[in-house]
């Protein structure tokens, strides 16, 4: 019955609850990890079922590990604490997003409201959340242990019209120069001469774009000297720093009216 | 150490296989009132597409504690819907249903979420009858002058 | 053959064939008025009629292969039928097997003629058999190299294994009791045996839920909505994998007379899911009845059966051993009603004619160490319709758990054999098949005409025979059945996107049913010129001789 909501919400138009936990309340250190999670899930949106086994996992976890106290074990100790912890707050909102899901579905089912929609986008902030800390902690950890990050390597590559791009790298159980249907997937057009046409193009665009941005920019200053002679310049110089204050500040368009009326 | 990511993806290899794990999965599922008549041990739920047989029995059995004998699935295609002006067609995800079953003996009967309130509906009866007399009080006063919006009052 | 346009059929089926040819003067008056029956007008009764009235026809046809064949004649493509295979049974299907079959299940502990008269004559000739038996089952399990056996397959599963040694060791023990005991069992002499036959049955059951699919359309139809979960026939083909079976030429006594089936001690599960959401599936093909033998052989009663018991590796460990035992019961309900009903259907009895007299089988489930014993009393074939609940017969079944033969085999010596074992095979084989006293074996065949072979007229005779075994040959129809595209689905079906589009599939088109197409809806097969008969030159396509 964990797939369904407290019998006191079922056809209800409102169901109250807190906020999603921020990723600074699950970055906090593990004792005080164990309090406060305990206490927000009881406080907050979610309902903790058991909140012992907090308690439980980490017990077990140093348990299992104080045979040696050296720095690597410390790390471990820490990491094998907050991975269970994590995994079993992680439980609790799986089980939780589960739940709605299912609420969310029987009434639409049923053709009726389903209270406060906005539960299932907090656990999912949440769970984002959780990742995002769980992220930082595997981060730290492999940069300790191997000086890489640990995150799945991404590197920059040609793509069809020899644009490049960021390409998420995989595993593959053939070598890429035999794999041939990998090689059709990826294949390249980047060194033909059509692409080579349309780079140059492509790049003349992104100039111009540019120079007219630095065009743009600088007639505006241009206008602004002209309407307020009293400019602070130095301030100018610091906002638009592309601009050539000393080049323009004689120019025929920064003259106001103000100088010629006689 | 653990696969982290909003999709999870199995590693082709790992050193002294097979020790699939995942931590923090990303996958759901929901128990959904049964499509088929079929006997109380059988219980139906639509589950991640990612999701295998063997997945859905870990899911269920380590953190549901639910005791699965076993699971049947099968992707179902997402419904079509036209649009009523401009004709074009949409079609809803596609969904991976599973058919799991319990133990013989277990029963499960999908709960009445919405239990009749008759309260509830004795009073929603009540401001019907209201707004009722009301939209027949506005008709008895502004028949003699048609055509005139009703905020307008002399 | 490509001749047949949907079009035409429907033109041809609009005229009608009856003649009504105008009466005399002293016909048309009688002394006494005499009125036509008044008959119930509803959809259901006039259904009922029309079932009833082919069930009649089924019962009139003359041969055995007419009957076979005519059960296939309402559908081109075959029925839509749950498939039932020995070697695959899901959890928990027992009680949908007794309900299929209608079968009472029991001990065969103590069974008269098991417990009576067989168990003394296998008591004397135990230790007679028992050294042959020790040391084939020594032979095959210790000394016989499995090697050439699965050669081809790189990985040997357990499965298969198991069925090849079972089988062996079936064929060692066969050819070991058929030689010590022909001699105190002269029926022995004269029974056939066959080793991996094609047992094939098929049936239809009543009392099944409908479908989902069934439903949700029953719902749509303004006169069916009330009778949307009326339950429904479904029609049921088993495909059998006997490892070896015995046969001869007079049946099995009876164990229990036929009206004590029908005391209310003896029940049936009812289940009345639709099979497919236990783990069944189905698929539309010609049913088959084929006991293992073609209609004619003389031989035409079963005495016993092997089974296969390898697919019991490929059960799932968290099913449990209570189910274990009841996929074994499942299995030999299966098997023996399996064989049985296509008994009965050479002796010209149907799914929807009933039996005047039970048949008996026994049979045997073993990988060579594990055996189970069942006898199996076929009293009733008719399931059809409201059958299921009201027909007062039911089919009996007498089992065993399984039981081991022998606990291992050391030193070349067999430990803790079994004598029980042994013993309840010794019985089934000296039970002797007898002639039926006062009951006639075919009331409903022909008296001259009881096969195909008996039709004196020789051109029906060669095409029936032609027809029938290619229907038998399970080869699908030379059209196969159309396909409706899941773009077509979406865009034609679902959604009329397409109106502009010609209308030529048969979902597009009225009264155009593939699925419903009857067996001889078709263009005969054409004559060239050069080959008519020259008194019939004007005849364009050869004749059918459809039942």
């Amino acid at each position: 019955m964990e797939f369904f909501d407290d019998k006191k919400n079922w056809g209800q138009s409102e169901v109250k609850v807190g906020r999603s936990w921020k990723p600074d309340e699950l970055r906090i250190k593990k004792r005080a990890l164990n309090y406060k999670v305990g206490g927000l899930v009881t406080c907050g949106n979610l309902k903790l079922r058991d909140r012992f086994p907090v308690l439980l996992y980490y017990k077990f976890a140093v348990k299992q590990f104080d045979f040696t106290i050296s720095t690597e074990a410390i790390s471990v100790i820490l990491l094998v604490t907050l991975l269970f912890m994590f995994m079993f707050v992680r439980f609790v909102l799986l089980k939780e997003r589960n739940m709605l899901l299912t609420m969310e579905h029987e009434c639409k089912e049923q053709a009726e409201l389903f209270p406060n929609p906005e539960r299932i986008d907090k656990v999912e902030e949440s769970m984002n959340n959780l990742e995002t800390v769980v992220r930082e902690r595997n981060e730290a950890y492999f940069k300790l242990e191997t000086g890489q990050t640990g995150e799945r390597p991404v590197c920059m590559r040609k793509g069809a019209v020899g644009l490049m791009y960021k390409h998420r790298m995989a595993e593959h159980t053939i070598p890429r120069s035999m794999n041939k249907k990998w090689q059709q997937n990826y294949k390249s057009y980047g060194h033909t001469r059509d692409a080579r046409q349309f780079l140059k193009l492509y790049r003349e665009k992104l100039f111009l774009e540019k120079r007219r941005a630095r065009n743009r920019e600088r007639n505006h200053v241009m206008g602004l000297m002209k309407r307020f002679p009293n400019l602070d310049l130095e301030a100018v110089k610091q906002q638009f720093p592309s601009v050539d204050i000393e080049k323009i500040r004689y120019h025929k368009k920064t003259r106001g009216h103000h100088e010629n009326i006689c | 150490m653990w696969e982290t990511g909003s999709f999870f993806r199995y590693l082709l290899y790992q050193r002294g296989n097979p020790q699939q794990r995942i931590f923090l999965p990303n996958f759901w599922l929901k128990l959904v009132r049964p499509e088929h008549k079929q006997p109380p041990n059988i219980v139906q739920f639509i589950v991640s597409l990612q999701m295998t047989k063997y997945d859905i029995r870990n899911y269920l059995e380590k953190i549901y504690k639910i005791p699965v004998v076993d699971i049947r699935t099968v992707v179902a295609m997402g419904k079509t819907k036209q649009d009523e002006l401009k004709g074009y067609v949409t079609k809803e995800d596609d969904c991976k249903v599973a058919f799991v079953t319990l133990p013989r003996g277990q029963e499960f009967e999908f709960p009445d979420l919405f239990p009749k309130d008759d309260k509830k509906l004795e009073s929603d009866a009540k401001t019907l009858e209201e707004t009722k007399k009301n939209y027949r009080q506005f008709l008895e006063k502004t028949k003699k002058r048609p055509g005139m919006p009703g905020w307008y009052s002399y | 053959m490509g001749r047949f346009r949907w079009q035409r059929m429907s033109i041809a089926l609009r005229k009608s064939t009856i003649r009504i040819r105008p009466l005399k003067y002293e016909q048309e008056y009688t002394e006494t008025p005499q009125y036509p029956p008044i008959l119930d007008t509803s959809y259901e009764a006039r259904k009922r009629r029309m079932d009833e009235q082919w069930h009649e026809k089924l019962k009139a046809l003359k041969t055995v292969e007419e009957k076979l064949f005519e059960i296939n004649m309402p559908r081109y493509y075959g029925w839509k039928c749950i498939m039932l295979s020995e070697d695959s049974i899901p959890y928990n299907s027992l009680s949908f097997a007794q309900h299929v079959t209608r079968t009472h299940l029991g001990e065969i502990k103590n069974l008269s003629p098991y417990s009576t008269d067989l168990e003394e004559e296998s008591n004397r000739l135990l230790e007679h058999v028992k050294p042959w038996i020790e040391e084939a089952l020594i032979f095959e399990f210790k000394y016989r190299s499995r090697k050439h056996e699965y050669l081809n397959n790189e990985e040997v599963l357990v499965d298969k294994l198991d069925n090849i040694i079972g089988s062996s060791i079936v064929q060692q023990v066969n050819r070991i009791l058929l030689g010590n005991l022909s001699t105190k069992a002269p029926h022995l002499l004269k029974c056939q045996v066959d080793t991996d036959p094609r047992v094939e049955s098929f049936w239809c059951v009543g009392g099944m839920n409908p479908h989902t699919f069934l439903r949700r359309q029953r719902e749509k139809v303004p006169w069916l909505k009330d009778a949307a979960d009326e339950p429904i026939n479904r029609w049921f083909q088993y495909l059998g994998a006997p490892m070896m079976h015995l046969r001869h030429e007079l049946p099995l006594p009876a164990v229990l007379q036929m009206r004590e089936s029908e005391s209310p001690a003896v029940d049936v599960p009812f289940f009345r899911y639709d099979p497919k959401v236990i783990g069944f599936h189905d698929a539309r093909q010609l049913g088959t009845n084929i006991p293992g033998f073609w209609p004619g052989d003389a031989c035409e009663f079963g005495l016993l059966s092997y089974h296969h018991r390898g697919h019991m590796h490929r059960r799932l460990l968290q099913y449990g051993e209570e189910d274990r035992a009841e996929a074994l019961h499942a299995q030999a309900i299966f098997a023996s009603y399996g064989w049985l009903l296509p008994q009965a259907c050479y002796q010209g009895f149907s799914t929807f004619n009933d039996m005047t007299y039970p048949l008996v089988t026994q049979t045997v489930i073993t990988n060579g160490k594990l055996w189970s014993f069942y006898v199996y009393q076929l009293n009733t074939t008719l399931l059809h319709a409201d059958h299921t609940s009201k027909n007062p017969r039911h089919n009996l079944c007498w089992g065993t758990p399984e039981l081991k033969l022998f606990e291992a085999i050391e030193d070349g010596k067999v430990i803790g054999f079994n004598d029980d074992v042994l013993k309840y095979l010794l019985k089934f084989y000296l039970n002797a098949p007898k002639v039926r006293e006062g009951v006639e074996m075919k009331p409903y065949l022909g008296d001259m005409e009881k096969h195909i072979a008996d039709i004196s007229e020789d051109k029906r005779r060669e095409w029936l025979e032609a027809e029938f075994k290619h229907m038998y040959s399970r080869r699908p129809r030379h059209i196969l059945p159309y396909e409706i595209y899941q773009w077509e689905r979406i865009y034609k079906i679902r959604h009329q996107t397409r109106p502009f589009e010609a209308r030529r599939r048969p979902f597009e088109l009225q009264n155009v049913r593939p699925h419903m197409r009857r067996y001889d809806e078709h263009v005969p097969r054409y004559i060239p010129k050069k080959f008519r008969d020259v008194n019939k030159y004007k005849q364009k396509f050869e004749d059918t001789y459809y039942p």
